[in-house]
């Protein structure tokens, strides 16, 4: 933060800062560490003030300064020449005091900028963060990963036993951590980590030590299983307290003790996830059934450090001279021959890792690229708003400026005071929209966070990169909407200040400028309503999508009980006490047990085997999704639970226990698929690898099974009770009425009565409804309030266009309504002219959003990108909003006095 | 710079709050702060605007720095100058007139 001070006070002359600096410095960080305690809004109004302060209080001793100094040059403003100092040091006066003239112009202008800019600096703020910062470690360029994705631990003990290759190497593998000693889950992230990983990385503890070879031992090291926790962690859970090293901290319900905090920036290796605790790998045999020697378990990142000179492509070439000793000594051995020989022969490669890894940047990439062309499209409607705002203003002054041309000033003196106006609105709106910027990307990486698990973290701190991000789209703007009116004095005629103002008619060479201005932002505006009302629409769509099931009031309740010490062939028994335990719950209305639930995070699909089937459509892919159908486990209470109907048949019964023949029922799509034009229930199949065949006892409604976007699948469901028990299990319970977080309290209560170590997650089924949506509802919300702020935009510019428009028509209507026009009459002249600027902008409006649209195929759901409603419902809301704009002048011309227009001009 | 009377809030409140005591510049914005009870605002940007113009005005003056252990990063200490004490007690005077007019204006009114 520090940084943004002494930006700000680079403001103020330097003799201002040799002697001030430092108090101003220190008062600065009292003042906004007092704002910060009392708030958001506080802080927010400390760098308001602050930065408006710099602007106007740096200038003005800039200026008093200069005043000090002795004039080398005459002071007769006119005669002055074009050298830069005179560039500094009048137009900036002069234009601000022209721009204080026409203080709701400024406003308005300041204010769109600001909204432009502020968009497009939150925007570039999160594309900052996510793909150019580099990882807060020392020398972060010389880091490299080992590409692609995740490896087994064999390969990383290889790649271990060689790190001289490069100045170090290092694993890192993320996993959740639950940090509760007992009953309901308290998840936090965490990080399996080598024990060099720290030093490597080059971050020293804050408190306490990191961890270090001797604790990365199977078992754990002489210490026993330690654990660094991050300072977030720190502050929150333990207050900061000094004596926290040394304290034991619950890891999947083990004991692990804390030996050190990670400095406050550290966040992890990978963008987007703040890795709270960290525990070595040797403690993994701890946690859970080791996949240390796992040979085609791939779980782990390997980093490396390059050594000084040593490139990507050396570090490359190094390892691949290796690699066929690290490949052989690793290769899984129960895998097809074909598939081993493909293992060894695969080539290794490292890529650069300095701005770490992330699995956000491939999720929100498309939807991020979406909202920043929008939010483009606004700042150029912005622009198109403020150049259009400036060249009314232009022509009201062209009696002024024809003055000054009159009197002897030159015509690129006063162009340049022109555009030194538009530059000093743009400073404002852009330092404004810092401001707004700085709330906005916060608010909208608030958004991405669905769950406590899933937390999304970015570093979202102004650098360099955004503060030059935003000078950059002020100059550019300023370029844009400053030219326009600067352009348009190079026309003006010293000899106009003699001629009558007032009687000019439409045909002014810069109204056509205007109605160009007018024209694009109604067609780039019909393009952002076209985009709201899209992403509206799949949104609306998606949500009030039939799901085959009734969500609400479903508690979905995730068990484990790998730490419960009960031994495996007892899961099953223990499961079914847990079920009964929750049936007696009071408020319960029904419980049911499965392997997951609809939108769930797992999925699990298998190619069966039905005599008879249709062949799969050739050459498609060998898991097509309409042969290979998804399955799920449940008990006889599930379908109950979930408000499924059942069409045919049976349901799981309470007797199809392991023994009996094994049976299932099957979604409706399934036996239209598999058994077209015949009776589904009571034929056999056959699944993957499994010898015996099951029986279709019972048919049930379709209903989602993970994604809202995908359709109606083919479903098989198992009985739970003929599965082997794991030690994984979603409850799911609906409630009699009411909340269903409500019995959260009295569920936890009860599963822990009958056995305390079981871990379980709540989560109303709604909620993860909601969560996995959480993308489409992002770009909805913002598409649309950014097509109703373009909205807003270009209808205030066609308010302008207009009512200019209107005003230097005065006498010409005067002069109709003396010689017998009706009002109705004017006001139908002046909308016709506005409907033609409208029905162009339209036009083409539609044109940009009917070759747009495709690009947003990917990103839509139940409605077509060449919708022929969506594009006729947003045309009619620009014409409604254009005819609104038109009216209210043309209404104001048509009560004009004949007599009164005609004297006053 | 002229220092004319009336004096601006600020400025009559700056050389108030060094009227006493020598003081680095924070202290003496918050000694504003609290003397106005927040009624002159008082942000970093201004005060040392205003107090850039006192030191030109020879109204005050930089303090040596008092105590060993005081923080440097606080910045310079500041003083009344002689100058500084005397507009500081005329600008005294003047409001004390004028309140004193205003009480006896209340007391014409009273009499009527």
């Amino acid at each position: 933060m520090m940084r943004l001070y002494d930006l700000l006070l680079r403001a103020y002359p330097p003799a201002f800062r040799d002697r001030f600096g430092e108090g101003m410095r220190h008062a600065l960080a009292s003042d906004l560490a007092r704002a910060r305690s009392r708030g958001r809004v506080a802080a927010g109004m400390f760098w308001l003030i602050t930065i408006w302060q710099a602007a106007s209080l740096g200038l003005s001793a800039r200026r008093a300064e200069r005043r000090q100094r002795p004039h080398k040059f005459s002071p007769i403003p006119i005669s002055r020449g074009t050298s830069m100092r005179t560039f500094f040091s009048i137009d900036w006066r002069d234009a601000l005091r022209s721009l204080r003239a026409t203080p709701v112009i400024t406003a308005a202008a300041v204010l769109s900028l600001a909204l432009g800019i502020g968009a497009n600096t939150a925007l570039f703020t999160i594309f900052n963060s996510l793909l150019l910062k580099t990882l807060p470690v020392r020398e972060p360029q010389q880091l490299a990963l080992l590409d692609d994705g995740s490896w087994t631990y064999p390969i990383w003990e290889q790649v271990k036993a060689r790190e001289t290759m490069f100045d170090g190497v290092f694993a890192w593998s993320n996993f959740g951590i639950d940090l509760a000693p007992s009953g309901a889950t308290d998840m936090v992230s965490g990080a399996f980590v080598s024990g060099r990983t720290f030093e490597v990385l080059g971050v020293a503890a804050q408190l306490g030590r990191t961890i270090t070879p001797d604790d990365d031992v199977r078992g754990g090291g002489p210490s026993g299983p330690v654990a660094v926790i991050s300072h977030g962690l720190w502050q929150k859970r333990y207050a900061g307290a000094g004596d926290v090293v040394g304290k034991p901290i619950s890891v999947n319900r083990v004991k692990y003790s804390i030996v050190g905090v990670t400095p406050p920036e550290f966040f992890g290796t990978e963008v987007g996830r703040n890795v709270d605790v960290m525990i070595p790998f040797g403690t993994e045999p701890l946690l859970r059934p080791t996949a240390l020697d796992a040979r085609s378990t791939w779980w782990l990142e390997i980093f490396a450090r390059l050594k000084s000179g040593q490139s990507v492509g050396d570090a490359t070439t190094a390892l691949r001279g290796v690699q066929p000793l690290i490949r052989a000594a690793t290769l899984p051995q129960d895998w097809p021959e074909s598939d081993k020989a493909n293992y060894l022969k695969e080539p290794l490669t490292m890529v650069s890792a300095a701005t770490g890894r992330s699995a956000l940047r491939s999720r929100f990439e498309e939807p991020l690229n979406v909202i920043m062309a929008v939010v483009g499209l606004v700042l150029l409607i912005a622009c198109a708003n403020i150049a259009s705002l400036l060249v009314a203003r232009a022509v009201s002054r062209r009696h002024e400026l024809s003055l000054r041309l009159a009197l002897g000033a030159s015509r690129w003196r006063i162009s340049r005071q022109l555009v030194a106006e538009s530059a000093l609105m743009s400073i404002a709106g852009g330092a404004l929209g810092l401001a707004f910027a700085y709330w906005g990307s916060r608010m909208l990486v608030r958004q991405l966070t669905t769950s406590a698990t899933n937390v999304v973290f970015l570093d979202l701190h102004f650098d360099w990169r955004v503060l030059g991000f935003t000078a950059l789209v002020a100059l550019m703007t300023t370029t844009i909407f400053g030219l326009a009116p600067a352009s348009g004095t190079m026309r003006i005629q010293p000899n106009e200040v003699l001629r009558e103002r007032g009687r000019g008619v439409a045909g002014d060479a810069r109204f056509g400028l205007r109605n160009v201005l007018v024209v694009i932002q109604v067609a780039l505006s019909l393009a952002l309503v076209v985009a709201a009302a899209l992403f509206g629409r799949t949104l609306s769509g998606l949500t009030t999508r039939h799901l085959g099931f009734v969500p609400d009031p479903v508690l979905t309740i995730s068990l484990s009980a790998g730490k419960t010490g009960v031994p495996k062939d007892q899961f099953g028994p223990l499961f079914d006490q847990v079920v009964d335990a929750v049936k007696a719950v009071p408020g319960v209305a029904s419980v049911g047990a499965s392997f997951t639930t609809p939108v769930g995070n797992a999925g699990w699909n298998t190619r069966v085997e039905v005599p008879g089937m249709p062949e799969p459509t050739p050459g498609a892919p060998a898991r097509d999704g309409r042969y290979v159908p998804w399955v799920n486990t449940v008990t006889p209470d599930w379908f109950e639970t979930y408000g499924m109907k059942l069409i045919d048949g049976r349901s799981i019964a309470a007797t199809d226990r392991l023994g009996t023949p094994k049976v299932a029922v099957v979604n409706q799509t399934f036996a239209t698929r598999f058994f077209p034009g015949q009776r589904a229930v009571g034929a056999h199949f056959k699944v993957d690898r499994e010898a015996s065949d099951i029986e279709i006892v019972g048919i049930v409604a379709d209903a989602v099974y993970r994604s809202l976007r995908a359709d109606m699948a083919p479903t098989i469901f198992f009985a739970q009770a003929q599965q082997e028990p794991g030690r994984d299990l979603m409850l799911s319970v609906r409630a009699a009425g009411g909340s269903p977080g409500a019995l959260t309290r009295s569920i936890a209560d009860a599963i822990g009565r009958v056995n305390p170590l079981i871990a379980m997650t709540f989560r109303p089924l709604s909620d993860q409804i909601g969560a996995s949506l959480v993308q489409e509802r992002l770009v909805a919300t913002l598409s649309g309030f950014f097509g109703a702020l373009a909205l807003m935009l270009s209808g205030l510019g066609l308010y302008g266009v207009t009512s200019h428009a209107v005003s230097r028509q005065r006498a010409e209507i005067g002069i109709r309504m003396a010689l017998g026009a009706r009002p109705a009459g004017i006001v139908a002249m002046v909308l016709r002219r506005t409907s033609w600027l409208v029905g162009i902008g339209v036009i083409a409006g539609a044109a940009l959003s009917f070759w747009g649209a495709t690009y947003l195929k990917t990103l839509l759901y139940g409605v077509q990108p060449r919708d022929l409603m969506t594009f006729v419902g947003a045309g009619a809301v620009l014409i409604a909003v254009g005819l609104v704009a038109a009216w209210l002048p043309a209404r104001r011309a048509a009560k004009v006095e004949p007599t009164t227009a005609l004297r006053s001009s | 710079m002229q220092i004319s009377e009336p004096l601006k809030p600020a400025v009559f409140h700056i050389l108030l709050a060094l009227a006493d005591r020598e003081s680095h510049g924070y202290a003496v914005m918050q000694a504003v702060r609290e003397q106005s009870g927040g009624r002159v605002p008082m942000q970093t940007g201004s005060f040392y605007r205003h107090l850039s113009k006192l030191l030109d005005g020879g109204l005050v003056a930089e303090a040596a720095r008092k105590r060993a252990d005081d923080d440097p990063r606080r910045g310079s200490y500041y003083r009344l100058t002689p100058l500084g004490q005397k507009v500081l007690t005329s600008e005294k005077q003047r409001l004390t007139d004028l309140l004193a007019a205003m009480g006896g204006l209340k007391a014409i009114k009273k009499l009527q």
